[in-house]
């Protein structure tokens, strides 16, 4: 693992709290140098107004071109993103690329019907935030249970699996993949 | 557990949004994927490579995606395809379904639903894939290839065996004890179409009446002192398979008739049950009773005889089985000295000039048994006449001829290999002295070894 950067970009407003303790994870975690931007992301050209909710495709064609060349690039929004073939989609990042993006929205609790839980919010976003940057790093979906890496469908899997990065996972990071 | 990346995927849909979501997602997942914008496109990628699954969209241009799903299943039925369909074509999808489709989507794709359904079309295609394997082990296991003979009639055995396995036809089996009877029944199930299914042995002549009708029907809880649970008995454990009856000449009057009464309806009670079950097995007998004779006489009931025997095998006994002994004997031996670990290459000449003459009045079984004890004894190398025995008193016709010296001769070695040539033992046990003893090795010429 190099000593690049990652440009954590909130596109909403998160407060301090989540963002520095993310910040901390990223740089803790991939051995990076963290750099907040605002990113100028057009949501209203990602609209569809059949499914009522934001395209990856098109927000992420945008974080492509508006990522700095000298790192790698987590964009976090928080509306509801899709790809055509699938109902909702968590994030979805560039494998081993340089752009990741992340929806908070279904993070939420209250999207479940659940009360405000910031904490375990927080907790969502770090899981996600980490996946999606695995991505960006290289790796894959893992299944050993508890990984990161784990994929998740539902709210339910994000909750089972922890934010760290399994041995194999830790070991793809350190070389590369 | 799976491991995706032994696992390729076609993703066939004429969007290309679709095409790339999917595959970045597969991708992410360690799956092989590949895409086509269309059926030819599909067809001519299934061609050239072996895909696990086909994602495939109903809608294309062109060959649309149903036609395309009956095209794949009647070149390759192992792949397995998921079909994605809008909801207004659901009629489509359950249709596809009917012509081998594994599952189908609706699009947009619920991402849990599709990690389901992909891992369940992974585990079945492996479970097939285990099953295709396992029943072609049984399959090598359950053939004829156990029955070893090359001679005219056991080859005229193995033909019938041919000729009936496949029917339902009850057979009877005849032939001296230890010819290999119990080897023929089986070898008529595992070519059968029951071949899946129980092979239940029930041995006639060693149980009482009473044991024999509950180890056959079953009992019940409290049908006699000690049936303390119900048990389910071997007809109705023969179900969807063959029940051997071993010597069912010696079954008492009265078992015959229920015999008879099950033979001709398949259904029977527990001992101590209300309850009519049925059972679906084939009958496969054996017997070395003259049954003919039996029934003439009034102790074996003609309506089960001929009930029993709509197709017999005679098993000739092993000393009219023209040049199947040796070949037995180096069978017999080949799996003693591997299952024993013991380095034994063959059996002397003489050793096998004495196999061949002896006449086998045990048949194959006593072969077997003489061939067993042959390597039990038998240090290495190879099978000598001292490894033999067989039963006392016997005397082969060409020892029956030996002149008195030769007789004399082999006696002396025989002795002399036994002490591992103590000169003193062995002229003990001759009961000669020493000096009497060098003088017949130095006129026998008997050399050590």
């Amino acid at each position: 693992m190099g000593h690049g950067k990652v440009y954590l970009a909130p596109a909403a407003h998160y407060g301090d709290a989540l963002l520095d303790a993310l910040d901390g994870l990223v740089s803790g975690t991939f051995n990076v140098q963290v750099e907040r931007m605002s990113p100028k992301l057009d949501l209203a050209a990602a609209y569809s107004t059949s499914r009522h909710q934001y395209s990856a495709e098109n927000l992420m064609a945008q974080l492509v071109n508006i990522a700095p060349g000298d790192g790698k690039i987590l964009a976090m929004v928080d509306v509801d993103i899709f790809v055509p073939i699938f109902t909702f989609i968590f994030g979805e990042a560039q494998l081993g690329g340089k752009a990741a993006l992340l929806s908070t929205w279904r993070l939420r609790p209250e999207v479940y019907g659940e009360a405000h839980d910031k904490a375990l919010f927080m907790e969502r976003v770090f899981k996600e935030a980490m996946h999606e940057l695995g991505h960006a790093f290289g790796l894959k979906h893992c299944y050993t249970p508890g990984c990161v890496m784990n994929f998740s469908p539902t709210i339910d899997h994000v909750d089972e699996k922890g934010f760290k990065f399994c041995p194999v996972c830790t070991r793809g990071l350190q070389s590369g993949h | 557990m799976i491991d995706n990346a032994n696992v390729r995927i076609l993703v066939v849909d004429d969007e290309y949004s679709v095409r790339t979501s999917l595959s970045r997602w597969f991708e992410a997942d360690g799956f092989m994927v590949d895409t086509a914008a269309s059926a030819e496109e599909a067809m001519e990628k299934l061609s050239r490579a072996d895909f696990n699954i086909v994602l495939l969209d109903v809608k294309l241009p062109g060959m649309d995606g149903l036609e395309l799903n009956r095209r794949i299943h009647q070149v390759n039925q192992d792949v397995i395809v998921i079909i994605m369909t809008a909801y207004a074509s659901i009629d489509g999808a359950v249709k596809s379904l009917k012509e081998g489709a594994f599952d189908y989507v609706c699009k947009p794709i619920d991402p849990e639903n599709l990690t389901h359904i992909v891992r369940n079309a992974i585990e079945t295609q492996q479970l097939q894939k285990e099953n295709v394997r396992l029943r072609a082990s049984v399959d090598s296991l359950l053939s004829t290839d156990f029955i070893v003979g090359e001679s005219p009639q056991i080859k005229r055995v193995l033909e019938m065996i041919g000729q009936v396995a496949q029917t339902d036809a009850t057979v009877m089996i005849r032939g001296e004890s230890g010819t290999g009877k119990e080897l023929v029944a089986r070898a008529i199930h595992a070519n059968s179409n029951r071949r899946y299914g129980p092979l239940v042995v029930v041995n006639c002549g060693a149980v009482t009446d009473t044991l024999l009708e509950s180890e056959l029907f079953g009992h019940e809880k409290g049908a006699f002192t000690g049936a303390v649970g119900s048990r389910k008995g071997k007809l109705e454990l023969a179900d969807k398979g063959t029940v051997f009856f071993d010597e069912i000449g010696n079954i008492t009057e009265k078992m015959q008739l229920d015999l008879l009464r099950v033979l001709e309806t398949k259904e029977f009670s527990r001992v101590g049950g209300s309850r009519t079950l049925k059972s679906d097995f084939r009958v496969v007998s054996a017997t070395n009773r003259d049954l003919e004779t039996a029934v003439r006489e009034g102790s074996f009931r003609e309506d089960l005889y001929f009930r029993l025997a709509v197709f017999t095998i005679e098993l000739p006994p092993l000393r009219d089985r023209e040049g199947d002994i040796p070949l037995l004997a180096n069978h017999f031996l080949r799996d003693f000295a591997t299952s024993s670990g013991k380095e034994i290459v063959d059996i002397s000449p003489e050793a096998m000039k004495l196999i061949e003459k002896y006449p086998w009045p045990g048949n194959v079984r006593e072969l077997r048994n003489v061939i067993e004890r042959a390597v039990v004894v038998c240090k290495g190398g190879r099978i000598t006449p001292d490894h033999l025995s067989f039963p006392f008193g016997y005397r082969s016709q060409e020892e029956a001829e030996e002149s008195l010296e030769a007789v004399e001769r082999r006696h002396i070695k025989h002795v002399l290999d036994k002490t591992g040539w103590n000169i003193s033992k062995a002229a003990q046990v001759l009961g000669i002295d020493r000096t009497t003893l060098y003088a017949k090795i130095k006129k026998h010429g008997i050399e050590r070894g």
